[in-house]
């Protein structure tokens, strides 16, 4: 069996009197698309912001590739290879689709702090690189703010990519998106799995049978069930708390 | 569109001309006092675009940057005191007369300040942010105007501007044009700052600061090196103040002047590099223009602003460019 890359244990976090993390482990494994499902409100981005070091557990443990990651600043875990999109894009945009991605590669790279960053065509060209793997060859040049909602999605893919990680850690990629979007999202992804393991939050249930390889079911802070496609679908729990409450 | 282009491309070059040859055209129209008035217009142009570099660049609404104004100021005036009297600063610090040892040293003491200011302020955001800055540059106000031995709120004067490279700093145009050339200086760092990888990641703060902290920026340290910067900037606008009028007072650190400092930078196009030159000029040529007409200059000079401001969105910078940057 594969190793671990990114191992999350007995994770606790409460908002006042909300457990909104409670009790949780869990672990995606090199090159492995794991999924985690949960009706709204079950404490999934909390999770995805826990491991980012965005959110401060109150208990347990996060570890990257055996390493501990608790009082790591984000910026660190970046470099340690984690990176994450947003449920609700988060670009920036005044800027071209192509300055979106060399911000990234700027942030990775040190030295050289007050030279010309867009005339650096080797640095443009590997951005380039970046939007054709996330479907936006041509979009390059295209205002942000002018992008479609799908555009801005696979944006934020491209962004995340050009950090190098090793685990992408995808809050609800599918949100918002069309069927013809949500198609090429699920294409793009793919084409990614082999090269970089991911954690896909997600509600789009045609989108993780497509893509998952594992599936955890979170539901109020609690993973109640966790497996192939196969046996989170017959599991009962899952079938009261989660499909349950989606056919009702 | 193409023609507008070109002219929009030879405006800076024009302005350039035109602030060249001011001076004589002063002089050939028997106004003298219009060189003193441009000299101004320039040092608070620079003032402004070192506030730019933290309001427009950084997303950074600092409501004290009169404080960096006036550090920039008391430190010309209390080195040449000392220098005068031949006693050194604090016991090991000579005095100096020397411009380039006056400028360098308000850097310094600005820097220093801004970078004190900078690292509490920059905990907070928003409002809190504002209110902060004010706090600190009232403190500073007032720190000064208790200040008995550097005039208190008299004020200290300077017998004669610094000196310079053998020029005669006495004369009016002498002056216009080291500040000019201290100001295009300025402006050609602010430039080089606003296309850098600095630039491009401060400018990617300003708009989403969670984006960059997930790309691994460390976000409070950026906009911190962008505060200390903006604060040198305006800092050096005050030394050039205090020679300007061989005078310093708490009055340059009080918190009208920052909010000059704001309204020349918003007037004239947050975020560009000509901007806030334009604004500054924009306001005090409004100001004095309308002083000179009337008493209750302030009565028009309110309405207009805000007119001003209804119409040229974006700034007086940003006029004909096509919508957005």
């Amino acid at each position: 069996m594969q190793q671990p890359i990114l191992t999350i244990e007995r994770l606790r976090k409460r908002f006042g009197g909300l457990r909104v993390t409670d009790d949780v482990s869990l672990d995606v494994r090199e090159n492995e698309i794991h999924a985690l499902i949960g009706p709204n409100g079950a404490g999934k981005s909390t999770l995805i912001g826990q491991i980012m070091g965005e959110i401060v557990a109150d208990a347990g443990t996060i570890s990257l590739c055996g390493r501990d990651l608790a009082r790591l600043s984000q910026a660190r875990r970046v470099r340690l290879g984690l990176a994450r999109t947003f449920q609700v894009p988060e670009v920036l945009g005044e800027y071209s689709a192509r300055e979106n991605v060399l911000a990234a590669l700027l942030a990775r790279r040190g030295g050289r702090f007050f030279s010309n960053a867009s005339r650096d065509e080797g640095l443009v060209r590997e951005a380039e690189g970046f939007l054709v793997r996330a479907g936006l060859d041509g979009r390059g040049d295209q205002r942000v703010a002018d992008l479609a909602h799908g555009e801005r999605k696979l944006l934020e893919l491209a962004v995340a990519l050009a950090t190098h990680p090793r685990v992408l850690l995808l809050d609800e990629p599918m949100a918002g998106l069309g069927p013809q979007e949500s198609t090429q999202m699920i294409d793009v992804l793919r084409s990614l799995r082999g090269e970089i393991a991911m954690l896909l939050v997600e509600h789009d249930m045609n989108a993780v049978f497509a893509l998952a390889d594992r599936i955890s079911v979170l539901v109020y802070g609690r993973i109640i069930a966790s497996g192939s496609a196969a046996e989170v679908r017959a599991d009962p729990l899952v079938r009261i708390a989660y499909l349950g409450t989606e056919e009702a | 569109m193409h023609e507008r282009r070109t002219f929009r491309s030879l405006l800076p070059l024009a302005a350039l001309c035109l602030l060249a040859v001011l001076p004589f055209a002063a002089q050939a129209l028997g106004q003298p006092a219009l060189t003193t008035l441009a000299t101004r217009m320039l040092i608070l142009g620079l003032a402004a675009s070192g506030l730019n570099i933290a309001l427009g660049m950084g997303g950074l609404v600092s409501f004290g940057h009169a404080a960096f104004y006036g550090i920039g100021a008391y430190s010309v005036g209390i080195l040449t005191t000392h220098a005068v009297a031949g006693a050194p600063f604090l016991g090991f610090i000579p005095g100096s007369e020397q411009l380039v040892v006056t400028l360098l040293a308000s850097l310094l003491a600005s820097g220093i300040v801004a970078a004190i200011i900078g690292a509490l302020a920059l905990r907070t955001s928003g409002v809190q942010f504002i209110m902060i800055t004010l706090a600190f540059a009232q403190m500073l106000f007032f720190l000064f105007v208790a200040l008995k031995a550097y005039g208190g709120d008299d004020g200290l004067s300077m017998r004669r501007r610094n000196a310079f490279a053998g020029l005669n700093m006495r004369d009016d145009a002498t002056f216009y044009y080291t500040c000019l050339s201290v100001l295009l200086v300025w402006l050609a760092i602010s430039a080089r700052l606003l296309h850098s990888r600095f630039g491009l990641l401060l400018g990617g703060i300003r708009q989403s600061e969670r984006r960059m902290q997930a790309i691994g920026v460390q976000t409070v340290r950026l906009r911190w090196l962008a505060f200390v910067i903006s604060g040198m900037g305006t800092g050096l606008a005050g030394a050039l103040m205090a020679n300007l009028g061989r005078f310093v007072s708490p009055d340059m650190m009080h918190w009208t002047q920052s909010g000059e400092l704001l309204i020349m930078v918003v007037l004239g196009g947050a975020g560009t590099v000509f901007g806030p030159v334009i604004g500054a000029v924009a306001l005090i040529g409004l100001e004095s223009l309308l002083a000179s007409w009337t008493e209750h200059w302030q009565i028009i000079l309110g309405p207009s602003l805000v007119l001003l401001a209804l119409t040229f969105r974006g700034g007086l910078a940003r006029l004909g460019k096509r919508e957005g940057r």
